[in-house]
């Protein structure tokens, strides 16, 4: 609490003139983002007609469900109490979507904000006018969430608001516009808006997740989906299906590609595919391993993990020019890059020392293209028996890992704080895997596994707040957060 | 045991074709004994008679191993090979199946095939982690092989991590089941 009071402080005494300014890049922003939809749609239709493969991808993406549902585990009894009215509507039916309910859960999922409940709310106003501070005081809220929704043929209009209780004034005033199939975005969008008004942290919920699913029918027969949904489960779409398996997936910093490990010659194969139009080029398909595809943080390069039949190493192949470059040479296992936010080196989990730990290594790109080490890899974890498959944090400051400790059956998520050689263990779960940050640093995805079913998890990075998405058929896994959508081109 | 099997089914073939020789000498045409597949058939299999398994037959052949054609067929038959946590060290029990698996490969029957060795891990650990382990189990075996004299250009080396378990259960006898390297000849 009082660590929030201080950011809004900050925020105001600091940031003050510059809101406004950010508040019409935001709405600039969602008018980019309204069009891109447009193109997209536009790319849809061409891509129907010129091939059957884009069909098969691109039908199966219309097919918009819901299979992730949320179950929070643990709750943040210290968190800030919000309350998000019911937006008004002047529609005849009812608004497809309760725009409200999104906005309070995804500030309850966020682990600052516990949301006043409905039925406890004294009134429902939808503007200034209607807010009665006291009452809202009484209830012991700190903020107030109002908004009205204006629907004018296709095309439906939110005006919203938000409200300092304590301090008895409007500080946050917006407005954002879209179709129908757009209002869960929309409610998103205000969420991250509200969010970094009272925070003064960007909101990580206008965002998506891409994760695999895997249907087990029988010994033989598994059906494996990539997929990608909102960050909150919702608005799922398939990007690739096969019967063979899928694995670590990853966004490109844009959002727009993704790239991916697929057996679906009998063999793994990287592929590179583009969402809108499902288009997509084999990156490498040597013998032996071809895994673990990440996206250099400027988008045009690709490190990766080939053995060509011998040792895994990591190497970074230039998507321009295809040209590979090796970057680790061991006789070991070294796998699972991961990428500094400044591009200057990676991070990869290598059993060089005898059992799986996080290495760093400097990477430097010559004129002529091509990368190379540079020094020799840095051990950077030594507390625990396994260390693998690290995330870094969008600062660079901190990584996320799966981590066994010494002695310790379990596989579990822990934060590695890089000054300090810290290792903080966030959840306790059998069996975790594929941790990933979203964008802001505020929370981590990860797998669960080692139940029934695999599940996904969500847990803040101060760990106070954890809640699970598990799949309604066959096991989920591998999930990765990707950008924000807002700072899609 | 399938050599047993394999001698009564002869056996049987062999009365078959007798009668069949009694019928067509007890007066019937010959174009309507010529015309009934099951005859045809059975001919077929008594002109291929071999005296066992073709592959067996090789490794018995090689003479660099001294065993019964049963052994033979069993330690041919055994393509699995399981591993410690962790580890890519092939256990000692498996030398003896993975020595004829290699007299096989090169024998003249076997010189033509190739080899694919899967990798598998358990659930433990990461994905992509676990990809790069069964890579390594895979290649102690085909290490192994190929220190046998078989040729590396005629091996194959695909991991599926924990992809493709045999158990797909939680708990340590799953997990050793699943923990495998397994050959495939063709």
């Amino acid at each position: 609490m009082k660590q929030l009071l201080q950011c809004f402080s900050a925020r105001l005494s600091g940031r003050l003139e510059s809101e406004q300014a950010v508040f019409r890049e935001g709405i600039d922003r969602l008018v980019y983002l309204l069009t891109s939809t447009a193109i997209f749609s536009w790319f849809r239709s061409r891509a129907f007609l010129s091939s059957w493969l884009f069909v098969v991808l691109l039908m199966s993406m219309q097919s918009v469900q819901a299979i992730l549902t949320i179950e929070v585990t643990q709750g943040n009894d210290k968190a800030v109490r919000v309350a998000v009215s019911p937006f008004s509507w002047n529609g005849k039916k009812i608004l497809p979507e309760d725009m409200a309910s999104v906005v309070e859960e995804n500030l309850r999922l966020s682990g600052l904000f516990a949301p006043l409940p409905r039925k406890d709310m004294l009134s429902f106003p939808s503007s200034a006018k209607d807010v009665v501070y006291r009452d809202w005081d009484i209830l012991g809220a700190s903020y107030l969430v109002t908004g009205q929704v204006k629907q004018e043929g296709n095309r439906f209009e939110v005006n919203y608001q938000l409200f300092d209780i304590v301090r008895q004034k409007s500080i946050l005033k917006g407005k954002v516009r879209g179709d129908e199939s757009q209002l869960r975005g929309l409610a998103h969008h205000i969420s991250d808006a509200v969010y970094e008004k009272i925070t003064g942290i960007p909101g990580d919920f206008s965002t998506r997740i891409m994760y695999v699913t895997a249907d087990r029918k029988s010994a033989e027969h598994t059906d494996y989906r990539l997929n990608y949904a909102d960050a909150d489960g919702q608005r799922q779409r398939e990007i690739l299906r096969s019967r063979e398996p899928i694995l670590s997936p990853s966004w490109s910093p844009d959002g727009s590609r993704v790239a991916y490990v697929s057996f679906e010659s009998g063999r793994p194969a990287i592929f590179v595919q583009e969402l809108a139009t499902g288009e997509r080029q084999k990156i490498t398909d040597f013998k032996g391993l071809n895994s673990s595809p990440v996206f250099s943080p400027d988008g045009r390069q690709l490190a990766l993990v080939l053995s060509k039949g011998e040792n895994p190493d990591v190497y970074v192949m230039d998507l321009a020019t295809n040209e590979l470059s090796q970057i680790t040479s061991h006789f070991s296992i070294d796998t699972e890059p991961d990428w500094m936010p400044d591009g200057k080196s990676l991070i990869f989990t290598s059993n060089r020392g005898g059992s799986a730990q996080i290495y760093q290594v400097g990477v430097n790109r010559l004129s002529n293209g091509t990368v190379v080490a540079e020094g020799k890899p840095k051990r950077l974890t030594f507390t625990g028996k396994f260390n693998a498959r690290a995330k870094v944090f969008p600062d660079g400051k901190s990584l996320a890992l799966v981590h066994k400790g010494q002695g310790a059956t379990e596989f579990n998520i822990a934060i590695l704080d890089l000054d300090t050689g810290r290792l903080r263990q966030l959840t306790s779960a059998r069996l975790e895997d594929s941790p990933s940050v979203s964008p802001g640093g505020r929370r981590l995805i990860y797998a669960v596994s080692g139940g029934k079913n695999g599940e996904l998890g969500i847990v803040t990075a101060d760990g106070r707040v954890k809640y699970r998405l598990p799949s309604a058929k066959g096991d989920v896994r591998e999930p990765v957060w990707g950008p924000s959508i807002a700072t899609q081109r | 045991m399938r050599f047993a099997n394999f001698v009564k089914a002869t056996a049987l073939s062999a009365i078959a074709l007798w009668l069949a020789g009694c019928a067509s000498t007890g007066g019937q045409s010959t174009s309507d004994v010529e015309a009934t597949p099951e005859y045809a058939t059975e001919e077929v299999v008594i002109e291929t008679f071999p005296a066992l398994d073709p592959a067996v037959q090789a490794v018995i052949d090689s003479g660099e191993i001294q065993a019964s054609p049963e052994e033979i067929e069993r330690l041919l038959a055994h393509k699995t090979y399981h591993f410690g946590f962790d580890s890519s060290k092939l256990k000692e029990s498996d030398y003896k199946a993975l020595d004829v698996q290699a007299i096989y490969l090169n024998s003249s029957e076997g010189r033509g095939k190739k080899v694919i060795i899967q990798g598998h891990t358990d659930e433990r650990g990461t994905r992509t982690y676990n990809l790069a382990l069964g890579e390594r189990r895979a290649n102690a075996v085909k290490h192994y092989l190929v220190s046998k004299s078989v040729s590396p250009s005629r091996i194959e080396v695909i991991s599926f991590g924990f992809e493709k378990p045999l158990d797909p259960a939680h708990n340590s006898a799953a997990w050793a089941k699943n923990r495998r390297a397994h050959i495939v000849i063709n």
